[in-house]
């Protein structure tokens, strides 16, 4: 703002990144107004021009993209290539890490994917990442499996299966752990696909088929 | 934008905060005049556009800031109270004034506005007080009288109106006042007292609406009010007396400073941080990056 002759300043900038330079208001070199109201460059209130709603919802818009790749991707923890893969968010990863230990220690070799940051949702490196998992089971403290509903929407990944707890008590490891063990019991193997001409073969270890139906 | 016109030298006047806008209200709206006074107060303080901040949520009323030549947040319908309050921590250098309509302040917004009043942060808050919903057409509002028939009270509104100035005095603010948009002088004298005043301050404009309050008109008005200012024996400083002067209201209606309290701390004062100055010229607490990314990594 120092730098900056008087009235120069624009707090709406249209920008290629979509961020507009933020200065504090205050500054003798300019004053300027923001609002929630649609508006221009300097922050003047114009919801009746389009084409400045257009550059000024793009521009916020582009600021999305700006910050994809800024966004944690879900951690892993447990060993690699585990057959199996328990998926959750926020409160449970205690519960699914501690999960995660009794299974492996139980001879079941499972790992997790925990996921930190859910939006804006970097959905190309996110399928990366989904694609290392082979049986893949949703735990959350949900009715409706709210975070197996964002992965699929935007990677077209569907869970396995889902453990799901909406009684509002949390999740314990042992709980988990006992659960999966129950759930993979029942779980069909993972079947050979019959395709339509005839020949066998096995489902990839990545099929994003569901496997028990 | 308009560059900055102000030079120490330069003596400010009511063209120096003349916003760029084409200002929308409806021909002989009383936003018109209160507008014109805000702008008056100011040249009479002095004060830059740089040093006065602005804060609105939605309405007609909530345009103001928009007309003006000076800083401003015009924020969500009902929340600009809290946005004056964090504003004027973050910078207490800064004339933090609020101009919202009677909707946004006493409807919506009440549940801030009793907290404000026990607060006393040295703001100044302007209610453009034409006793509807003007923006959104015409519904009723807190202040509107019992019975007002609109869209959304077709039989009459079944409650009785809000008393902005004796809820105000009963809260606990320490600068009460009531004026009228149309009387310029009256309105331009009263704000500037209420910036001056150290301490939350409430102004409540009675605001003609020519759309959609066709009761309570300048017409209707001009007669009623009379000025507590040329009552040399009133005594705005003894609580009694306003809170009786407070509850009147019909054939006359009293104008000017209903109650001052003076010397009562403000929230600022009280807090420990702004001590060395005002928040934004800090420096941001001597922590690196590497002690922010430890922190937060600790939450998670
Ligand atoms: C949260 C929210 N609720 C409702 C509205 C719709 N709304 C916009 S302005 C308004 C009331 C306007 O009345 P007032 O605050 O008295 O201002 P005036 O237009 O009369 O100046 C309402 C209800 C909104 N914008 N936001």
């Amino acid at each position: 703002m120092d730098a900056l002759a008087p009235g120069e300043y624009k707090r709406y900038a249209i920008t290629a990144d979509g961020i507009s330079p933020r200065a504090r208001q205050g500054h003798p070199n300019t004053v300027f107004t923001v609002t929630s109201d649609e508006h221009t460059e300097t922050g003047r209130i114009e919801d009746e021009d389009a084409a400045n709603r257009i550059a000024q919802h793009e521009k916020r818009m582009r600021k999305i993209e700006t910050m994809k790749p800024e966004m944690r991707m879900p951690e892993w923890y447990g060993p690699k290539n585990a057959p199996i893969t328990l998926m959750g968010w926020g409160a449970t990863r205690h519960a699914i890490r501690e999960a995660v230990d009794l299974l492996n220690a139980d001879g079941v070799k499972a790992n997790a994917l925990h996921f930190i940051d859910i939006y804006p949702l970097d959905e190309a490196r996110l399928e990366k990442e989904l694609a290392k998992a082979q049986h893949l089971i949703d735990i959350e403290g949900n009715y409706t499996a709210q975070l197996a509903q964002v992965v699929r929407v935007y990677t077209g990944r569907a869970v396995d299966d889902k453990i799901l707890k909406y009684n509002g008590r949390p999740f314990s490891g042992v709980e988990i752990a006992n659960t999966v063990k129950i759930r993979m019991k029942h779980a069909a193997p993972r079947v050979a696909k019959i395709s339509h001409n005839g020949h066998g073969g096995n489902a990839k270890k990545t099929s994003k088929r569901k496997v028990h139906a | 934008m308009i560059d900055v016109k102000v030079m120490p030298e330069f003596k400010l006047t009511p063209k120096s905060y003349e916003g760029e806008r084409e200002v929308t209200w409806c021909p002989g709206c009383g936003d018109f005049g209160i507008l014109n006074a805000v702008k008056q107060s100011l040249a009479q303080l002095q004060i830059p556009p740089y040093q006065a901040y602005f804060v609105s949520g939605i309405g007609c009323g909530s345009k103001l800031p928009d007309y003006v030549h000076s800083n401003g947040f015009l924020g969500l319908h009902g929340r600009s109270l809290p946005m004056a309050q964090g504003a004027k921590l973050a910078n207490h250098d800064l004339k933090v004034i609020v101009t919202v309509g009677d909707g946004d302040a006493y409807g919506i917004g009440a549940g801030h506005f009793v907290h404000a009043l026990r607060r006393n942060s040295d703001i100044t808050m302007i209610v453009e007080d034409n006793k509807v919903y003007a923006l959104t057409k015409g519904q009723y509002s807190p202040t509107s009288t019992k019975g007002w028939v609109a869209s959304t009270t077709p039989d009459g509104a079944i409650e009785i109106e809000f008393n902005p100035v004796v809820m105000a005095i009963a809260g606990g603010a320490t600068f009460v006042a009531r004026t009228f948009s149309g009387d310029p002088k009256h309105m331009a004298a009263t704000f500037a007292k209420a910036i001056q005043h150290k301490g939350f301050a409430l102004v409540d404009v009675l605001q003609s609406c020519v759309v959609y309050n066709l009761v309570n008109t300048v017409e209707w008005y001009r007669p009623r009010v009379y000025k507590l200012d040329d009552d040399a024996s009133y005594n705005p400083r003894d609580y009694n007396t306003a809170m009786a002067k407070a509850h009147e209201w019909g054939d006359r209606i009293p104008i000017g400073v209903l109650y001052v309290e003076e010397g009562r701390p403000t929230y600022e004062d009280q807090v420990k941080a702004l001590e060395k100055g005002a928040l934004v010229k800090q420096p941001l607490g001597g922590y690196s990056k590497a002690t922010w990314d430890e922190f937060r990594a600790s939450m998670m």
